[in-house]
């Protein structure tokens, strides 16, 4: 997943996050490769990871 | 306006759309005024909202797909997670409204008045910023990829982390802005200025 991307994601899981699940989705990191992630002011609670 | 009359233009555009306009009524609230009035969730696609007052209204989860917006005031107005693919904001007041994680990609907003407003993760893709005042504005990591930003004023806006790849500053005013980590590959800085 390139930053461009991952930033779409970290977006609309704070929406998710805002709205109590009613807008936005629910961030799915699951075998995504992070290691070179900037996730700088990025709240990725209870995305999925496994 | 008070609130009945409110409800009832709401509930009549409700109509208006679900029966493609053979019933109800397309909302007319041009000049309205509806400043503090909670909107939140209210479906106001295509409505008609131009000069309307909406100064400090709550349209968080608002459907305002494709409404004309133009020329409203809107300034401290939480827009956060409001639907507004297609919305028309050119000259808007949106002076310190929050507009943080809103998809704006494609949307018309100029010469509209974005002074302190909070478009911090904002996707500004491909929108017309053109003349637009974005003087002190939060656009941190906000995306604003091939967005029109020509003769804006970002003046000590805060771009730091933003994605300005092939964003069009031509004539753009960048004083004191912060541009830290900013991707600025392809932008267009043609007569920009940077003092």
């Amino acid at each position: 997943m390139d930053q461009t991307k991952l930033n779409e994601v970290i977006r609309l899981h704070a929406l998710y996050l805002a709205s109590d699940g009613a807008e936005g989705e629910r961030a799915n990191l699951s075998g995504a490769d992070l290691r070179r992630a900037d996730l700088f002011d990025a709240d990725l609670s209870g995305a999925i990871r496994s | 306006m008070d609130l009945n009359e409110l409800n009832e233009v709401i509930r009549l555009h409700a109509l208006y759309l679900a029966s493609d306009g053979a019933e109800g009524k397309r909302a007319d609230l041009s000049g309205a005024n509806l400043s503090g009035a909670n909107l939140s969730g209210a479906n106001l696609t295509e409505a008609d909202l131009r000069g309307a007052n909406l100064t400090g209204a709550d349209l968080s989860g608002a459907d305002l797909s494709g409404a004309y917006l133009s020329g409203a005031y809107l300034s401290g107005a939480y827009l956060s997670g409001a639907y507004l693919s297609g919305v028309y904001l050119s000259d808007a007041n949106l002076r310190r409204a929050n507009l943080r994680w809103a998809d704006l990609s494609g949307v018309d907003l100029t010469g509209a008045n974005l002074r302190r407003a909070n478009l911090r993760w904002t996707d500004l893709s491909d929108a017309d910023l053109s003349d637009a005042d974005l003087s002190d504005a939060d656009l941190r990591r906000a995306n604003l990829t091939k967005a029109d930003l020509s003769d804006a004023n970002l003046t000590e806006a805060d771009l730091r982390r933003a994605n300005l790849r092939g964003a069009n500053l031509s004539g753009a005013n960048l004083s004191g802005a912060y541009l830290t980590d900013a991707d600025l590959t392809d932008a267009d800085l043609t007569g920009a200025v940077r003092s």
